[in-house]
């Protein structure tokens, strides 16, 4: 690809006091100690929903924040908005039109009225869903109760996925919690939509994510470890759940990991760990099998035997994931590549794996109807 | 037309305008034609995956909403 991620930022995800534009140019600041604002050519700005912030010309906002005057872009594509931005970024340095592009995703959600953040979130998925009520955890659960019934899955499998993320979060500081969390506390929790209980959903979270990619030739002018993209894949699929022919598949994964694999002249099997987009605990289940990291249905097999944890076979979301780090949305797709950046890098402390060289980032935006796919290598 | 249930869930956190609890559901005919559909709560009990039912639209804030009905 002849991109390489050269710098990055992350706020602590959570409840921030602080307004949008504060959040944003906090993680801006740290991408730019390792590369200087004079440098960047453009910036991609990743935010879902302007309905949260009140604010619905971020580029100029920003533009005020840093003081300087760039090609300064928003992109939108509900969760997997900051996937999107990464990708056209990519390509821009790619096809040679910039040197050096900052990347930021931020969303601000905590001040929104649950309900009304309720009605926001639905709006990424289809009207005649909406209509009938459909909510985005119900639309997961949906997809829950197909993989029950096709292939044996329980909610104490779902709950594992919980425990191992929050287990996972305790050592990331970015994380929004910092809580261990039993296989009982997730049984115990009340259901939101059936079989989704509390602990099944990520939550409602402010925060921002910056990263700085550069062409391979100019990453070694910043860093010593640039992180290199080496396949990426995207793909976008019909909005609506309930004409998807198969409930218990993301299509658009499919498709956007085979574009990734194919592009990397590499396979599943080179894959070594992965930040997946789980959203709900379902979601890292059924994406976890459409990259092909095991075989459909086998899902469970894998949190069963603990092999997507840190140490297992293939640990997912060794950040703790959307469910545990949060998930601010626009924020989501970047935070992943910075996740994963840091691990290849070998600055994730006592979550690091160890001599990891290769890996994926899965985005997903609505119940999947975009995917975006990412592999990364030392 | 009878129509049978290929998923449902119960709905706790209802989503505006809707203020009471309900089931959502995705239905499926004879023809393999699926259907989004909404469940009144009295009638969310005991549904399994293969329920059988009948669909009726109603009127809600200006939007037709299927309803399904178990028979």
């Amino acid at each position: 690809m002849n991109v390489s991620v050269v710098a990055t930022g992350h706020t602590q995800f959570g409840k921030d006091p602080r307004g949008i534009g504060d959040i944003m140019i906090d993680a801006c600041n740290q991408a730019l100690e390792t590369v200087p604002m004079d440098e960047i050519d453009a910036i991609y700005i990743s935010n879902f929903s302007s309905s949260f912030a009140n604010q619905c010309h971020l580029p100029s906002v920003l533009a005020s924040k840093i003081k300087v005057n760039k090609e300064i872009t928003r992109v939108e594509s509900a969760c997997a908005s900051g996937g999107v931005a990464f990708k056209e970024a990519a390509i821009a340095i790619r096809s040679g039109l910039y040197n050096n592009v900052l990347v930021l995703g931020v969303e601000k959600m905590t001040t929104t009225p649950i309900n009304h953040s309720t009605r926001i979130i639905a709006r990424a998925a289809s009207q005649e869903e909406m209509d009938h009520g459909a909510t985005f955890p119900s639309l997961y659960a949906l997809m829950a109760q197909r993989h029950f019934f096709e292939y044996g899955t329980t909610e104490e499998h779902l709950a594992k996925i919980a425990v191992k993320n929050h287990n996972n979060a305790l050592n990331n500081s970015n994380a929004q919690f910092h809580k261990k969390i039993t296989i009982e506390d997730v049984m115990l929790s009340k259901y939101v939509a059936t079989p989704l209980k509390v602990y099944d959903c990520s939550p409602i979270t402010d925060g921002a994510a910056a990263l700085v990619l550069s062409s391979k030739e100019k990453s070694s002018e910043f860093t010593d470890k640039p992180i290199h993209l080496i396949g990426i894949g995207h793909d976008v699929r019909g909005i609506e759940l309930y004409k998807r022919k198969n409930l218990t598949s993301i299509p658009a994964v499919g498709f956007a990991a085979q574009k990734a694999y194919q592009m990397s002249g590499l396979s599943s099997q080179d894959i070594e760990f992965a930040e997946v987009h789980d959203c709900f605990t379902i979601a890292e289940l059924i994406q976890i099998e459409d990259l092909r990291l095991c075989n459909k249905g086998d899902g469970k097999k894998l949190i069963e035997n603990g092999e997507t944890e840190i140490g297992g076979r293939i640990p997912i979301n060794p950040s703790g994931g959307l469910k545990a780090k949060g998930h601010p949305i626009g924020a989501t797709g970047i935070s992943q590549v910075v996740e994963t950046v840091t691990q290849l890098q070998e600055n994730s402390g006592k979550n690091q794996i160890s001599n990891a060289n290769v890996g994926l980032c899965c985005n997903i935006g609505g119940t999947g109807g975009t995917a975006v796919v990412s592999i990364f290598s030392r | 037309m009878i129509w049978t249930l290929y998923s449902f869930t119960q709905v706790f956190i209802p989503l505006e305008p809707f203020t009471e609890q309900y089931s959502i559901g995705i239905a499926e005919n004879d023809r393999n034609e699926r259907i989004v559909v909404q469940i009144k709560e009295k009638n969310g009990a005991n549904l399994t995956i293969g329920t059988k039912g009948s669909v009726s639209y109603k009127d809600i804030e200006l939007k037709s909403v299927a309803v399904f009905t178990p028979v």
